[in-house]
């Protein structure tokens, strides 16, 4: 079903044609999105840590994060059987832009969005 | 002959083959020789044979006869990794300024060596990045023209799209090392170190500062080459800076067909007000017709990872012809030798220098070590 966040529609096709073994297996989700309301930043974190999870459902053995709790945060996460995912939302406060920049790579191949 | 006499060291299938062309075409620099490390095997030295009879000079079968030659100012020197720290010392020793082949070398005490010995001597010394490419200045033009704010974190990554994607074992897992004595194989490459160093490079020179810790993770994802020589194929490290900037790097190799052009090459400025991306692939045209897609070349035995110009020839690689970058591109080496010559005639630091590579090349050892520990390394624990 459709849903009114572009992320969650963009995050449910990714991982359809990641399901379909058009990259073959996932080994690495790289997610940058930038929000431009505050209220956003929690969720989009979560968005696209559910995302990653989603992907690799697997025992995750690493969970770093570093941030600057009113600009941005960033975690790495790593897997036990090998794969990991850099992800990071940040905040616009300037031109108020929304930035979606996703990369996943595949051992056979990768999946990429920019907005 | 010009006002500056070259020697190179090392020659085809390797970043030689590049800047030999650069130097041979700079109005201020002459190449007067190739010459090899004492011991190199006799493959290699064919190779650098090859190129000395290329641009018509002699090959010197002593290195240190040839560091000898007065007329010689300038080395551009590329030999195998495990033997960088020892030819720069020579060469810095024998007074004459050096243009590396990034990185530096694969050992931090050498580094530090070379560091001391170009401070000692006053000389030159200039690593190859990617700091001169007009993309990238520009990202460097945003954080000084200060529209984002005060720069909090960045995001950097290079990964080459070359190889036969998908050949790696089913459920291999990458378990890191944390010994770094062998750099040099025919198959394949450390990538983290020779693709990462790019971006870690970057994110130095971005931030002008100097890093705190790292946190690292490598993989082998893609290639049965990689996995084969127990080396990565991937790699990604968080760098903390003492100026309290963050920056996530990721440098690897993930296939010929993985992007349509040579692969995502990005930088993400993340300030307290804005956050911006600057990309190598855009702006951009796209083309699609009738014509065949991009089909990889055959498997060659001798550079399975399409690495060097030298064997792609033979196994022929078809041009990839989708995305056209529009803004016009310099070739990288040349703007970055032409730097080189400019900081030697005015006697100014150049931005890459020895010591910035050794600084590079500790957070990339670090990052080995934290992803075989799964743990955060200090730089100040490291010697």
């Amino acid at each position: 079903m459709k849903s009114n966040l572009f992320i969650e529609n963009l995050n449910a096709a990714s991982l359809n044609c990641i399901n379909n073994g058009d990259i073959g297996i996932p080994k690495f989700v790289r997610y940058i999105t930038t929000v431009n309301r505050s209220e956003d930043f929690e969720k989009y974190a979560k968005l696209i840590e559910n995302f990653s999870r989603s992907s690799f459902s697997k025992k995750e053995i690493q969970n770093v994060n570093i941030s600057d709790d009113s600009t941005y945060i960033t975690k790495l996460l790593k897997w036990n059987t090998g794969e990991a995912a850099l992800l990071t939302v940040s905040i616009d406060k300037i031109n108020l832009n929304k930035i979606i920049d996703l990369l996943i790579i595949g051992s056979k191949g990768s999946i990429y969005h920019s907005t | 002959m010009n006002k500056y006499g070259v020697l190179l060291i090392g020659g085809r299938r390797t970043h030689q083959e590049m800047y030999a062309k650069v130097f041979n075409q700079h109005p201020l620099t002459s190449i007067l020789g190739v010459s090899d490390p004492i011991g190199t095997n006799s493959f290699r030295k064919n190779l650098s044979k090859n190129l000395a009879n290329e641009y018509k000079v002699p090959y010197f079968d002593d290195l240190n006869l040839a560091l000898e030659n007065e007329k010689i100012q300038i080395v551009s020197s590329v030999p195998k990794v495990e033997k960088r720290g020892e030819v720069a010392l020579k060469c810095i020793e024998a007074g004459k300024h050096l243009y590396l082949d990034k990185p530096l070398c694969g050992n931090l005490e050498e580094a530090k060596n070379i560091v001391i010995a170009t401070k000692k001597y006053s000389l030159k010394t200039q690593m190859f990045s990617m700091v001169h490419l007009p993309w990238v200045k520009k990202a460097k033009h945003e954080i000084s023209g200060n529209s984002l704010g005060k720069l909090k974190a960045l995001h950097i990554e290079n990964i080459f799209s070359k190889g036969k994607a998908g050949t790696v074992p089913e459920n291999r897992v990458r378990k890191e090392k944390m010994s770094f004595e062998k750099w040099t194989f025919t198959e394949a490459k450390r990538e983290m170190f020779d693709i990462g160093i790019y971006p870690v490079t970057l994110a130095y020179w971005l931030t002008k500062s100097t890093a705190k810790s790292v946190i690292g993770i490598t993989g082998n994802y893609i290639f049965k080459e990689h996995s084969d020589l127990d080396v990565e194929d991937f790699g990604s490290i968080l760098i903390k800076f003492e100026s309290g900037i963050n920056a996530s790097v990721i440098g690897g190799r993930f296939g010929w067909t993985s992007h349509p052009k040579s692969g995502p090459q990005k930088i993400v400025l993340i300030g307290e007000n804005s956050t911006k991306i600057f990309d190598a692939n855009y702006p951009k045209i796209e083309i699609y017709n009738n014509e065949k897609p991009f089909v990889p070349p055959p498997y060659n035995p001798l550079d399975p990872m399409g690495m060097w110009q030298e064997t792609s020839k033979q196994f022929f690689v078809q041009p990839k012809k989708t995305w056209i970058t529009i803004d016009d591109t310099q070739e990288i080496a040349e703007l970055d030798i032409n730097a080189f010559i400019d900081c030697i005639e005015k006697d100014q630091l150049p931005e890459i220098d020895a010591q910035m590579g050794y600084e590079t090349l500790k957070s990339i050892i670090g990052g080995y070590i934290s992803a075989s520990k799964n743990q955060e390394i200090y730089m100040s624990d490291l010697t």
